[in-house]
């Protein structure tokens, strides 16, 4: 199998990020992962070059309810940057399952499966990989 | 009193008593050879002691017209009347001598036919007689002929006065008329008048006695009419008779004066008979506009409210339209029946019948009537009864305006009972809040615990990620503690209601005492003077104040001294305070949002919090009747502002 190349994740609070970046590791699907704590942060980062490059990674992973610029606000913003800069497959994290509108809202704005319930597991992080990725998976 | 009833009282009894005076005056004449009171003017008839006669009885009979219980010596009397006149033109026709003419008294003056009375006088008095007695008949056709009579006396009694006064010389005169005495021509046109006047079939009593316009021109041109030419005709044969003017002329000068004259009259009688006729048409005019005001204002009324008229009875005399689609009755079910949407079984019989107490003062009634329709369903009506006056100014009808308020009650009904409901969802929810939060805590404390003693137990053993790991659960804990709590706190507000005095001052040094550490550390200085006692829930009070000064000294700019400023303005109805800092601010966009409960701008790990504070406060100030609002742009501090009402009462 071939491992994803980058994940951003989008989390206000730190011991999320750092949580979910423990988890991604020990996965072992994943080579690089690196975290935000607003949108304003994951924005300025995606629209920035790297060594002459834009950083585009093949999945973002996103908080809802962020202060300042929730999730919603800040997928207005990414919608507006240049594909080249978009991340390849965008996950909302969802605080348990609670709020079936913030889950309608992102099927409609994104598509099925294109959420998951906090916190990630190594289980739903190989799912939601498999499915966004199968390529990857395929051997 | 009317014209009438003056005719009766005092003008009837005065020609009878007159004529009682006159005749009596003219026996005693006869009885004591007195000829001027006989003739009057000298050289002409003198009246005859029958005549005299004849007027006695007729006064007497004047006086008696109008008693009820005297129809027999009346009718009497009359009788006798007549008999006098019929003998007398006996004498006439077969020229015999009855004893009749000098049966009282000899008349010794008159040249021919000694003691008899003229044939005009003696026609005159059968005349008489049958005015008299059609006077009392209740036989139409007799009355009609006493009237009929009545004319033909008075034309000649009139001819004979004309000619007296014309002085036309007796030898001129015709032998109908030759022997008539002034004055019993005079009695004789006075009692033949106030015979026609009293005649109830009379056109003359009708025309004088009325108010009409035709009695008025009537009253108005008759004495004109009647004394003009008699005046002229007077002048004219005077000054023919000295010979100044020969006949023709004065034939000419009559006609020549008269008929204009005559048209001057008519035409100034007319004229105002136009004007008053105008003022008729005018008044009519404007009449029929008030008519068709009115009957719009009903059309109105019609289509918008449910009317109907009773009786003193309460029984319906007439219903709108609407009353019929409210009640489901028909026009038929309800006329003549009692009002049925008013008497519905729903109301008391004392409600009833204050009500009908209230109306037959003729005051007003107004209140809410439940009813029912045909259908069986229920019907609320706002109801106005208004007692009506007839001409005797007693209230027999009673109008009645109601609107059917059905709609407005149901809805009210319902909104009590939602507001029962909201009020002990409410209730459930407080508790639910209160409940839940207390058992939340539980839990946490045996995490927070136990994690303490594992970390005392281990703490050589961790490197640095444990120890990262281990502080970031242990910072999720206390986070969560804080936000029970607040989540506690603000579920609390609103349920003290107990409000007092609150010395806004003591407040403050108290807040500053609870933030002593932070205000050294930031270097703060907490700026305030001689602020108002208000009226408020103390805790509520004390929580405004603590959030906004703790948020003044959370969001403080690095490497500034913090100021922080309360003020406040006072108004009529409310007081306005202003708490000011210069702190780091906040963006225009996020203004509106931030008294939203759980609503952050900033991460956790910049600045410390559970964003429900100014939500906190929020809620506070809707309780207290006020306002909150914010003035702020980024980097240049913030300035809180919130009203508190003045009109909140101690208790």
């Amino acid at each position: 199998m071939k491992k994803i190349k980058s994940i951003l994740l989008v989390d206000d609070t730190e011991a999320i990020n750092y949580l979910h970046q423990i988890i991604i590791e020990k996965s072992g699907l994943v080579e690089s992962c690196i975290a935000k704590t607003s949108g304003e942060a994951a924005l300025e980062y995606l629209s920035t070059k790297l060594d002459g490059k834009y950083p585009k990674p093949q999945a973002l992973f996103l908080d809802i309810n962020m202060p300042r610029m929730n999730g919603w606000e800040f997928l207005e913003e990414y919608f507006k940057l240049p594909i080249g800069q978009q991340a390849d497959v965008i996950v909302c994290m969802l605080t348990a399952s609670l709020n079936l509108d913030d889950k309608e809202r992102a099927e409609k704005l994104l598509g099925k499966n294109h959420f998951a319930n906090k916190p990630l597991t190594v289980e739903k992080l190989e799912e939601i990989l498999k499915r966004h990725f199968p390529e990857n998976f395929s051997s | 009193m009317n014209k009438e009833k003056v005719f009766k009282k005092i003008i009837l009894p005065f020609v009878g008593g007159i004529s009682i005076i006159i005749s009596l005056s003219v026996l005693i004449g006869w009885g004591i050879n007195y000829k001027p009171i006989l003739s009057i003017i000298p050289g002409s008839s003198t009246m005859k002691v029958n005549t005299a006669i004849v007027f006695l009885f007729g006064g007497i009979n004047l006086l008696l017209l109008n008693n009820k219980n005297t129809s027999i010596p009346f009718n009497l009397l009359s009788v006798i009347i007549g008999f006098i006149g019929v003998f007398t033109l006996y004498e006439y026709f077969f020229n015999s001598k009855l004893s009749i003419d000098n049966l009282l008294i000899f008349d010794k003056f008159s040249t021919e036919n000694s003691g008899r009375m003229s044939p005009a006088t003696a026609f005159n008095a059968i005349l008489l007689s049958i005015i008299f007695l059609s006077n009392k008949t209740k036989n139409e056709i007799f009355e009609k002929i006493g009237l009929l009579v009545a004319k033909f006396s008075l034309v000649i009694s009139f001819t004979a006065i004309v000619a007296f006064l014309f002085s036309i010389p007796t030898e001129n005169r015709t032998t109908f008329y030759k022997t008539m005495a002034i004055h019993t021509s005079i009695l004789y046109f006075a009692q033949t008048l106030v015979l026609i006047l009293n005649h109830r079939k009379s056109v003359l009593s009708k025309l004088l006695f009325s108010n009409y316009s035709g009695s008025l021109i009537f009253k108005k041109l008759l004495p004109i009419i009647l004394l003009a030419p008699l005046v002229f005709c007077y002048l004219i044969i005077f000054a023919i008779n000295e010979k100044t003017i020969n006949v023709e002329f004065g034939i000419i000068t009559f006609i020549v004066i008269n008929i204009p004259l005559t048209i001057i009259i008519i035409g100034s009688v007319s004229y105002n008979l136009n004007k008053v006729n105008k003022e008729e048409i005018e008044l009519n005019n404007s009449l029929i506009k008030t008519n068709n005001h009115l009957s719009l204002f009903k059309e109105a009324l019609d289509k918008v409210a449910i009317i109907s008229i009773s009786d003193q009875n309460g029984i319906i005399k007439y219903i709108n339209d609407e009353y019929l689609s409210i009640s489901g009755f028909s026009r038929k079910e309800l006329i003549g029946n009692t009002n049925r949407l008013i008497n519905s079984e729903h109301h008391e019989p004392k409600f009833l019948s204050q009500l009908w107490n209230t109306i037959n003062e003729g005051k007003i009634w107004k209140g809410k009537i439940k009813s029912k329709n045909k259908n069986g369903d229920f019907i609320y009506l706002d109801c106005t009864i208004v007692p009506l006056k007839d001409e005797d100014d007693n209230f027999t009808e009673f109008f009645s305006i109601m609107y059917n308020i059905t709609e407005r009650i149901e809805s009210e009904k319902l909104r009590l009972k939602y507001i029962k409901t909201i009020e002990s969802k409410n209730k459930e929810l407080e508790q639910y809040t209160y409940i839940t939060s207390h058992d939340l805590q539980e839990p946490l404390n045996t995490i927070i615990g136990y994690i303490n003693i594992f970390n005392e137990k281990y703490e050589n053993k961790f490197d640095e990620i444990d120890k990262k790991i281990l502080r970031y659960i242990v910072e999720a804990s206390l986070r969560m503690r804080l936000l029970i709590k607040n989540v506690l706190d603000y579920g609390r507000i609103g349920q003290n209601t107990k409000t007092e005095e609150i010395d806004c001052n003591i407040i403050i040094e108290n807040i500053k005492k609870d933030f002593e550490s932070k205000i050294k550390i930031n270097n703060a200085k907490i700026l305030y003077k001689n602020l108002p006692t208000i009226i408020g829930v103390k805790s509520n009070i004390y929580l405004l104040f603590q959030n906004l000064i703790s948020n003044a000294l959370k969001f403080t700019k690095k490497n500034t001294n913090t100021e922080i400023s309360i003020s406040f303005l006072e108004n009529e109805d409310f007081w306005t305070f202003k708490v000011k800092d210069n702190g780091i601010g906040i963006e225009e966009m996020y203004l509106s949002s931030i008294f939203k409960i759980f609503k952050r701008l900033h991460n956790q790990n910049t600045y410390e919090g559970t964003g429900i504070g100014l939500a906190h406060c929020k809620k506070i100030i809707d309780i207290h009747d006020g306002k909150i609002w914010v003035e702020s742009s980024i980097n240049n501090g913030s300035s809180f502002y919130f009203t508190i009402s003045k009109k909140i009462k101690i208790g």
